[in-house]
């Protein structure tokens, strides 16, 4: 607690940049798996998916860094082939991120990050269980191309649940191409 | 407030969903589908009854309605091995007694002499059981499971059937059901859990059993079928937290097994439900293994430390037999013993061969209920259920440090 409030207020002390405030964005999500996906001990084949996100995040900045806090929704759709049968689908997953960025110049920065969602559908959700939430890592690369306009490009990657059966719907490596807009009144 | 929060909650887990859909799937039709010209390489069964009375009791699950009937049996090679064995039906289960497809038990008016007949023929049979005759068989409609792996509870039946454990459990057969000669569905032929099956699987008569059976609505160990004396005295002794006239009445390597698989599996519905005890003329009591469709539920919790304190009368007997000198230390030798044949591996070639038994016949099924979907779902369904058990053994060893 002690603590907490000892990097709040150092936090504080920088708290000088423009780009200070409530952000919402929105993007086109390119979702795909490094490795093929088996399910019951047969290969997914002509396995597609993409999906959108769309959401909002406070940006803290500290000089040359930036501290995001987001929160999201994202929907992806997929499509492939199991042995004889073709299958389409889609997943609703709710995000939370936490990232940090680094800026080089007036319109680039670059960041790593930790992402969070629902793995297993909410109504599967039970207590003393495993697999309820997924962990991702993230870099993003986020591009000023007005006051308080960026475009990013994010890749993240699955670190766990590492698991086929959830990867069909929710795919390990997905890639980001998104816009973002600070509201001008937070 | 609490409305929007809770519509906000609700949203959520409906928004919060996947949606698995296959578009080329093609079923066997089931019109005119019969036992003589299915194409399968299960057993079929073929019930005879009267179809008003059978319609009466499958239309009233809750009620206890038994309905007069004749058996036929082909073997898989589709021979008829008898016809007309008269049986006494009714509607098993409880929850699961609502499902579309109702688990039916079958009472035969002579013990069925199983070892001319061959309707269950285990490749393994656990020490002390006899399946020589049948006094009693369920088909049973893979409970909770139902429309989901079809193969649950089998499968960890034979898991506990390999790993040689000592108490009583309900072989299986999977094969397709007709009644009056209309497709009923693919089940499981299942022996029973209760005096009848007691007493064929001990090969003693249906008199010298005494079955304890839990109550679900309070918890409580209660006289359910057979001979008072000993379950009443049993009763008592617990009621009285008698712990030496207990230690006396329970068998305790059947007691110790039991537990620690039920443990070991996480079995959800389990133990303020689902436990059943028998004594034969007055031994010490042996306990019952089924219903495990809420097995791996829950893949964190050990279940035998929520034992020290819950208030069903498994948990209290737990507490006693714990006096008992040396019993925590025995329990420990022995889950060292059996966690060492038990494993994912294990369970998971269990799954696949019983999966396998069943690929070629379940769209049948599918085309009856309309679930599983889908070959494909079905088959998500079983990496789920060897995801689940994985985790649950994973995080039970972490427990125990075994």
């Amino acid at each position: 607690m002690k603590h907490g409030l000892v990097i709040f207020l150092f936090l504080s002390a920088f708290s000088i940049n423009a780009q200070k405030g409530l952000f919402i964005e929105a993007g086109f999500v390119d979702a795909f798996n490094s490795r093929t996906i088996i399910v019951d001990g047969e290969p997914i084949a002509n396995y597609q998916s993409y999906g959108y996100r769309a959401g909002a995040f406070y940006n803290y900045p500290i000089e040359k860094f930036d501290i995001r806090l987001g929160a999201g929704v994202k929907q992806l759709y997929f499509s492939g082939r199991h042995e004889l049968l073709n299958f389409k689908g889609n997943t609703t997953k709710f995000t939370a991120s936490l990232t940090g960025l680094y800026s080089w110049n007036e319109v680039l920065k670059t960041g790593i990050g930790l992402g969070m969602e629902n793995n297993r559908d909410f109504s599967s959700y039970r207590a003393q269980t495993s697999d309820l939430f997924r962990y991702n890592a993230h870099i993003l690369i986020n591009y000023k191309v007005a006051n308080s306009i960026n475009l990013t490009l994010d890749y993240s990657r699955t670190i766990l649940p590492y698991s086929d059966f959830y990867l069909l719907s929710n795919p390990i490596d997905q890639l980001t191409l998104g816009i973002n807009y600070k509201l001008p009144w937070l | 407030m609490k409305v929007k929060l809770l519509l906000a909650t609700l949203g959520l887990v409906i928004l919060g969903c996947t949606k698995i859909e296959v578009t080329d799937q093609k079923l066997p039709s089931i019109i005119g589908l019969t036992p003589e010209n299915v194409n399968t390489k299960l057993a079929v069964f073929n019930l005879n009854a009267d179809s008003i009375e059978f319609r009466r009791m499958i239309r009233n699950p809750g009620k206890t309605i038994f309905v007069k009937g004749a058996l036929t049996y082909r073997d898989e090679n589709q021979m008829e091995i008898f016809n007309n064995e008269q049986v006494r039906v009714e509607i098993k289960g409880k929850s699961s007694a609502y499902k579309k497809m109702k688990s039916l038990g079958m009472l035969f008016n002579q013990p069925l002499d199983n070892s001319t007949y061959n309707i269950l023929q285990p490749a393994k049979v656990v020490a002390n059981h006899n399946l020589s005759n049948l006094n009693a068989v369920r088909f049973r409609n893979s409970g909770n499971d139902f429309g989901e792996t079809m193969v649950k509870d089998i499968s960890y039946t034979q898991l506990a059937i390999q790993a040689d454990v000592d108490f009583e459990l309900m072989y299986y057969r999977p094969c397709h059901v007709f009644v009056n000669s209309r497709y009923y569905g693919l089940m499981n032929l299942r022996t029973e859990n209760n005096m009848y099956g007691m007493a064929g699987l001990r090969a003693v008569d249906t008199g010298d059993i005494s079955l304890v059976k839990i109550d679900f609505d309070n918890g409580n160990l209660e006289w359910d079928e057979g001979s008072h004396e000993m379950a009443d005295k049993f009763v008592n002794a617990l009621k009285k937290q008698d712990a030496e006239a207990i230690w006396g009445m329970i068998n305790e390597s059947s007691f110790i097994d039991y537990i620690l698989f039920q443990d070991y599996i996480g079995n959800h519905d389990w133990p303020h439900n689902n436990t059943r005890m028998y004594s034969v003329k007055g031994d010490p009591f042996r306990f019952v293994l089924y219903d495990m469709d809420f097995a791996a539920f829950n893949t964190k919790n050990a279940i035998l430390p929520e034992m020290e304190y819950l208030n069903d009368d498994l948990s209290k007997l737990y507490r006693e037999m714990r006096k008992k000198s040396g019993f925590d230390a025995r329990l420990k030798q022995r889950q060292k013993e059996l966690y060492q044949r038990l494993s994912p591996e294990i369970f998971n070639a269990i799954v696949d061969k019983n999966a396998l038994t069943i690929e070629d016949e379940i769209p049948y099924f599918m085309a009856k209920y309309g679930e599983p979907e889908s070959i494909f779902h079905w088959r998500l369904k079983l990496d789920l259920l060897k995801r689940e058990f994985r985790l649950r053994d994973k995080n039970i060893r972490d427990k125990y440090d075994l």
